[in-house]
């Protein structure tokens, strides 16, 4: 060992445990380090003595709780509160927007932040739709003269009920708009030639014509008074 | 974790007690506070004691421990009072004792734990390199290493007397 003893070594000592072997040695054989053991062993015994160490050794050796019971005033506020909230603050009950989604798609037309059925030409429309899980789009416009216009297609924003990135500007005349839904884009080479059989075998007023129904394929239906 | 009998309490009380009040007492500076240190360090002790009665030289872990407790007190201290009122009682404290914490405590603004650790080791306890590995579970280049560095930033915050161990 180079030197003499560490205070780690002689900490170790005079607490009666076992040093390294040279270390040892080295303190029987130094009077330096002898005398800074025995000062060292003369230091332990005040501290003892003090107040501080008998104040100490009660509150260390002190029967000791369970963590459980250490945490328990902290819990029991903890929980409390959880069964309050899950009780009284939770609205359990179910949001209406989505007990609508339940009973199918839907489209509408809105203006100033509420769903219209009667415009002045001019007006400007944006297009809502309630899209029953499903994916895409096609949304087409029938007239009186069961003409059919193309307003919208495409895959349809995240979300149960969805405005569409599009604002329709209002031409004179009154139409019906079929929203048809699907988990694949609806194709209009199908839905086009179904719906204008529909609008031929319909007797009545052509913004009354039901919407043909398509295989893979949700059908929303609104109709819009242009005066 | 094993739970430890109320009279193996008492006996690593008497044996490690007198040592972690004399290191905390070394960085603290007051009796009361380096006493509370000895609390907290038992309170680990026992929290761990698995771990602790693993240990091939026990020593070094109540060494690292007092060291991050006592270290962590003076931290708080200084936050909470100037510099001036971290003075020692000084009846209890050696002007090179003194001189060390005061150290300490400057350094503990820049230091990070480990370095102060390191540091603690050091001035406080004249700990060669091989036995600060020990203490801190590191290898001894990494300690070396350490040590340089820690030595220039000591040195640029003004103090000389920093002197790598060997």
């Amino acid at each position: 060992m180079k030197g003499h003893a560490s205070q780690l070594v002689l900490d170790e000592l005079a607490a009666g445990l076992s040093a390294p072997a040279d270390a040892k040695a080295h303190v029987d054989g130094c009077a330096e380090c002898t005398a800074r053991l025995k000062a060292l062993e003369a230091a332990r015994a005040a501290a003892a003595q003090s107040f501080g160490y008998s104040r100490t050794k009660a509150r260390v050796t002190a029967e000791r709780p369970s963590r459980w019971r250490e945490l328990m005033p902290f819990i029991v506020p903890v929980v409390a509160a959880l069964v309050f909230f899950a009780v009284v603050a939770i609205d359990w009950r179910p949001d209406p927007q989505t007990e609508r989604l339940k009973g199918g798609a839907f489209v509408e037309l809105v203006h100033g932040g509420r769903a219209v059925t009667e415009v002045q030409p001019g007006s400007r429309l944006a297009l809502k739709i309630g899209t029953a899980g499903k994916q895409y789009a096609l949304v087409l416009a029938v007239d009186k003269d069961r003409r059919i216009e193309e307003l919208w297609s495409g895959k349809l924003p995240e979300g149960a009920i969805v405005t569409l990135p599009k604002e329709l500007e209002v031409t004179p005349g009154s139409v019906a708009v079929h929203a048809f839904l699907g988990d694949a884009p609806p194709d209009p080479k199908v839905v086009l030639p179904a719906l204008e059989q529909s609008l031929r075998d319909y007797a009545g007023w052509p913004l009354e014509a039901p919407p043909p129904k398509l295989e893979g394929l949700v059908v929303a239906t609104t109709r819009l008074w242009v005066k | 974790m094993s739970k430890l009998t109320r009279q193996e309490i008492e006996e690593l009380y008497a044996r490690y007690a007198p040592v972690v009040h004399r290191r905390a007492l070394s960085v603290v500076g007051r009796d009361a506070d380096a006493w509370d240190v000895v609390q907290e360090v038992f309170e680990r002790m026992l929290r761990n004691a698995s771990e602790f009665r693993a240990q091939a030289r026990p020593m070094t872990w109540v060494y690292r421990i007092t060291t991050n407790v006592a270290l962590n007190l003076l931290r708080s201290r200084g936050l909470r009072e100037p510099e001036g009122a971290v003075a020692a009682e000084p009846a209890v404290e050696t002007a090179a004792a003194a001189e060390a914490r005061q150290m300490l405590f400057k350094l503990s603004e820049t230091l990070d734990d480990r370095e102060l650790a390191v540091v603690a080791m050091t001035v406080l306890d004249g700990l060669t390199q091989e036995e600060i590995a020990d203490a801190l579970g590191l290898s001894r280049k990494t300690i070396n290493r350490e040590l340089e560095g820690i030595r220039a930033k000591v040195v640029a915050l003004g103090f000389t007397a920093f002197e790598v161990p060997a």
